[in-house]
């Protein structure tokens, strides 16, 4: 059956309860029942993805769960570790915080970045890891066992803002992007780092789940499929021209980042708007990864220039958007 | 013999061969000379020193000295590159570069020295603000246009030996002038060659007032400035002042004291008391010395000038009539200053000045015409303006070109047509654009002469010469490349499949011209085509490859004579030449993603990382000196590392599996006995320890483009 059938697009829940941009938006790892949303207001809330009463169509929530306030720049980049007791915020001060979810304070504090921190995400064996990019052209990987305040380990391969970081775990890889125009990935137990030149800035990594592909999205409006194997492009999306009446994918000036969804069968991304425009709304687009066509095509909502982030809940096979007004979009 | 071994499966396998009993420590490699001992003793040059990331601690001058910068840091990313060793053999006096104020500022300095220029004209246009001494040259807007300084003339002038402040001329045989008194006390009558004296230049200052000659007007308070510039309030404000030579500058007009109003100001006190300026009555009325009457007026011979330059303004006017100036022109034989009479049709100028002036003076305003006047002379006929035309607008009208106009005149054609007359005007406009000139002549878009014309097959031909050309060599290997996945544009189907066109038209598969997108111009195909070339050209693997490790010698220092001329134009616009762009990056723009845009390096993941991670370090990874070494199963390889060096790692140039396919194609020495005997098949030599030259295949495989090298 075609996913563009089954691909949701039904607004079910619209959060309003950020003052400033979402920048990052991801769900708590399995079964993905929570929405952790972080924000230029400085603060990550911690929502329910789909809330308990189910009577109307769409249900708007204004205030959420929990507040996690440390952050004194905008958070930039938020990830959940996989037993949902901590999960780790960067932002534009510089610092990696380790918070505890419950109890919403910080476990840790790491401030060894240079500047803002772009990326975050768990590794290691029971996420001993946390791993950071920043704008300082380095990625720290830190060490959430050990009361350290230095980085076990600082990767300063990428001459440009490492802008994001995805950490494959079944082959004990890092991979990571930078505006410098290159993905890199360090297979830590071959100890090789392979290196593809995109030319553009990138803007957001995703190892597929088995590992073999790489999906990348650059500055210039594409997001390619490599083959982690050889580098060679298996699949491009945001190429074609939009079929009249739908807005295309624009990825040309700030970060928007992409997404394997519905077990890797589908891209999701959002998309941005030409600057100029006033009346723009920008729209979540999907593909699909075989054929490379756009099967979805979301409206983000009025007023909505730019939607920075997403994110997929195989669980709930519900999706959420992070816009730049604000809220936050979840579809099922 | 069966594929390739792992190298720690070799090394065990060797080793349980040679000495099948040694339980404990390392046993001794075997008694063959052709086998590598990795403990033997090596020679202290050939020992290398690594820091701990594998990369060589030692440097020679030319990868950065001893240490290499800050931690080992020239090459990285953190540490400076050192330069590209380019040999100054062939240029030699042309590499000594010099250094400019430029290349020691930042981007800030050099923004800020930007801001701070000012457009001013240049110094020898010396219109405004110039502290010229000499301001009788100054001549207001005027200065703009003309340039101070040397002029052309006199630069002639003092290549010939002429000095400033001599006259023109041959020299003359006088007696030295030291003066006044020397002339006449000093008896010596020894002649000497002199250059001549200036002669002076002849001013003319044309009347344009009524008042009387000689009148200088009340003194102001202005005109105690230096001499000569009394005249300034008239003067033009375009064309400066009136032309005044030099020679009046020094104006004696007695100063007298002022009388157009009352009191006295600190610039009219002279500082004498003799002169009481609120003294009752005339002054001159009284005489307050008896017998001296007048004396002060007169003014000592030694202040008076010499010579007057101009006679007019010094001496009283006198009248001297044509008459007599024309009698004294005629008899007198005045002499030129060399003792020389004036060559024949010649004047003096003194006599001509004389003359001109008094000529001058002749401008009354002309009498008033009564009303009722009428001119007795009524032009003959009135001329029609309505159908007046100017001669210039008759050329202008006239249809006549250049050739009909000679053949009109009777000139004799020309040999030969200007390629302009056969150029389209659309060409020609290019021509105009490329060289900047807009005089060229019209393009006359001529067709051929009869017979010349272009045929269908011409024309056809003409889009031939259009294709770039492109080895047929390298269109066949593109297409063996595009086979295996070698192939440009891979994210637009349309793109690549014309390219594969092109490659197959210059591989000879196809006689029929290359593709072309609907409703493109020809231009915009031969762009693409020549993009496709270039594509073709630049993405062989071993050129890519290569292209990074070695520059041309031409992107060197530039020749001296460009170097002067940037630096004459715009030191402070001055752009580094642009680097050579990566061929990955090209690569990549182009959509061909693959092993031209991928490529590896080494990762040195530390111990904890690898622990949190749960995985076994990489085998170049070294112990960490905090790591208990673990003798319980020591890695494969940990006897070569104790040995202190490291078999395999980011050393070598080429990886080493490709060494060893290499070394087994030369067919060393052992080529022989390796079918027979597995064991003593050498599969890898490492050349830090054999000291021989390796076969010609490597050399050709790193520096000569080789077509099976591709990674297919």
């Amino acid at each position: 059956m075609p996913p563009t059938k089954q691909f949701p697009t039904k607004l079910v829940h619209t959060l309003k309860t950020h003052n400033g941009p979402v920048n990052a938006v991801t769900f708590s790892s399995y079964p993905g029942t929570y929405v952790l949303t972080g924000s230029s207001d400085r603060a990550v809330h911690l929502s329910r993805a789909i809330p308990n009463q189910t009577g109307t169509s769409s249900v708007e929530t204004t205030s959420p769960i929990q507040r996690y306030e440390a952050h004194g720049y905008s958070v930039l980049d938020v990830a959940v570790a996989g037993d949902n007791a901590r999960f780790a915020s960067v932002g534009g001060d510089r610092q990696v915080f380790l918070w505890d979810v419950e109890q919403g304070i910080t476990v840790k504090r790491w401030s060894g970045h240079g500047a803002r921190v772009e990326a975050v995400q768990f590794a290691g064996q029971g996420d001993s890891v946390v791993v950071s990019g920043s704008a300082d052209t380095t990625i720290n990987l830190w060490d959430t066992r050990s009361n350290s305040t230095k980085p076990i380990q600082t990767l300063t391969e990428a001459t440009d803002t490492v802008s994001s970081i995805h950490v494959h775990a079944p082959t004990h890889s890092i991979a990571s992007g930078s505006y410098d125009g290159r993905a890199r990935i360090y297979d830590l137990r071959m100890g090789r780092t392979t290196v593809d030149v995109l030319a553009h800035a990138v803007t957001s990594v995703r190892c597929s789940a088995d590992g073999n592909a790489l999906l990348v999205s650059t500055l210039d409006s594409r997001i390619r499929m490599l083959d982690r194997a050889d580098g060679k492009l298996l699949q491009a999306f945001g190429i074609r021209d939009p079929p009249p009446g739908r807005a295309g994918y624009r990825n040309s000036e700030l970060r928007i980042r992409s997404i394997l969804a519905k077990g890797d069968a589908v891209v999701l991304s959002g998309s941005e708007t030409d600057q100029g425009d006033q009346f723009a709304q920008a729209y979540v687009v999907a593909w699909d990864v075989l054929s490379g066509e756009v099967i979805a095509s979301v409206p983000a909502g009025e007023g909505v220039k730019v939607v920075s982030c997403v994110a997929w809940n195989e669980k709930g096979g519900c999706w959420a958007g992070g816009c730049s007004n604000g809220t936050v979009k979840i579809y099922g | 013999m069966a594929g390739k071994r792992a190298r720690a499966a070799f090394e065990a396998d060797l080793q349980a061969h040679v000495s099948p009993y040694a339980f404990y420590g390392t046993p001794l490699p075997p008694l063959d000379a052709s086998v590598r001992d990795d403990g033997s003793y090596v020679p202290i040059w050939k020992q290398e020193v690594t820091d701990d990331r594998g990369r060589k601690r030692l440097h020679g001058a030319f990868t950065g000295g001893f240490s290499a910068g800050y931690f080992n840091t020239v090459g990285s990313k953190e540490g400076w590159t050192p330069a590209t060793f380019v040999s100054s053999r062939q240029n030699r006096a042309k590499n000594a570069q010099q250094q400019r104020v430029e290349d020691f500022m930042d981007e800030e300095d050099i923004r800020e020295a930007e801001e701070s220029r000012s457009l001013h004209t240049a110094n020898e246009f010396s219109g405004f603000g110039s502290t010229d001494a000499d301001p009788n040259r100054r001549g207001g807007l005027m200065d703009l246009f003309k340039s101070g300084g040397e002029t052309m003339g006199i630069k002639l002038l003092k290549k010939m030996g002429w000095k400033e402040g001599q006259g023109i001329g041959p020299k003359v045989r006088r007696k030295a002038q030291l003066g006044e008194e020397s002339a006449y006390g000093g008896g010596d009558d020894k002649v000497y060659l002199f250059a001549p004296d200036n002669s002076p230049v002849v001013s003319l200052t044309q009347k344009t007032d009524h008042k009387g000659l000689g009148f200088e007007g009340e003194s102001r308070l202005g005109s105690q400035r230096a001499g000569g510039d009394e005249s300034d309030e008239d003067a033009d404000p375009f064309f400066g002042r009136r032309l005044t030579g030099q020679g009046i500058s020094k104006r004696s007009t007695p100063k007298k004291p002022r009388r157009g109003a009352f009191g006295v100001g600190v610039l009219n006190d002279t500082g004498s008391d003799d002169e009481d300026p609120y003294s009752l009555g005339p002054q001159i009325s009284y005489n307050r010395v008896i017998g001296k009457e007048k004396k002060k007026k007169k003014l000592p011979d030694e202040a008076k000038p010499k010579v007057a330059s101009n006679p007019l303004l010094n001496n009283k006017p006198v009248f001297i009539s044509k008459k007599t100036i024309a009698a004294r022109n005629s008899t007198g034989f005045r002499k030129c200053h060399d003792g020389r009479l004036p060559l024949d049709g010649f004047l003096l100028a003194d006599g001509i000045s004389s003359l001109t002036i008094s000529s001058q003076e002749k401008k009354y305003a002309p009498p008033e015409i009564p009303n009722d006047w009428k001119s007795s002379k009524a032009s003959s006929k009135e001329r029609d303006i309505s159908n007046y035309v100017s001669t210039a607008e008759a050329a202008k009208a006239s249809s006549l070109d250049p050739m009909s106009r000679a053949a009109l005149l009777g000139e004799t054609q020309l040999p030969g047509k200007s390629i302009f007359d056969w150029m389209t005007p659309e060409s020609r406009e290019r021509i105009v654009k490329l060289t900047g000139k807009t005089d060229l002549p019209p393009a006359l878009g001529e067709k051929a002469p009869e017979g010349y014309e272009l045929s269908e097959a011409q024309r056809r031909k003409d889009l031939w010469d259009l294709v770039p050309k492109l080895d047929k060599q390298i269109a066949v290997q593109a297409l063996t490349r595009a086979v295996s996945g070698w192939m440009p544009y891979s994210e637009d189907p349309d793109k690549r499949s014309r390219y594969r066109t092109f490659l197959e038209v210059r591989a000879g598969l196809r006689d029929n011209l290359p593709d072309r997108v609907s409703e493109s111009s020809t231009d915009e195909w031969v762009a693409e085509l020549h993009e496709f070339a270039r594509a073709a050209e630049v993405f062989k693997p071993m050129s890519g490859a290569m292209a990074s490790r070695f520059t041309s010698a031409s992107s060197g220092p530039r020749g001296s004579s460009d170097e002067t001329d940037s630096l004459a134009t715009d030191p402070l616009l001055h752009n580094p030449a642009k680097k050579p762009e990566d061929p990955a990056i090209a690569a990549a723009k182009i959509g061909m993603f693959g092993p031209m845009t991928r490529s590896s390096i080494s990762f040195y993941p530390t111990r904890l990382l690898c622990k949190r991670f749960n995985v076994k370090p990489p085998d170049h990874v070294q112990a960490d000196p905090s790591d208990p070494v673990k003798h319980s199963d020591p890695p494969a390889e940990g006897r070569f590392q104790s040995a202190g060096y490291q078999t395999s790692g980011p050393k070598e140039l080429i990886s080493q599996e490709v060494m060893d396919q290499l070394m087994l194609e030369t067919g060393t020495s052992n080529s022989a006995t390796e079918n027979h005997k597995p064991v003593v098949v050498e599969p890898d030599r490492n050349e830090a320890l054999e000291a021989e030259r390796p076969g010609e295949e490597i050399f050709k495989a790193i520096f000569g483009s080789d077509e099976e090298d591709d990674e297919s």
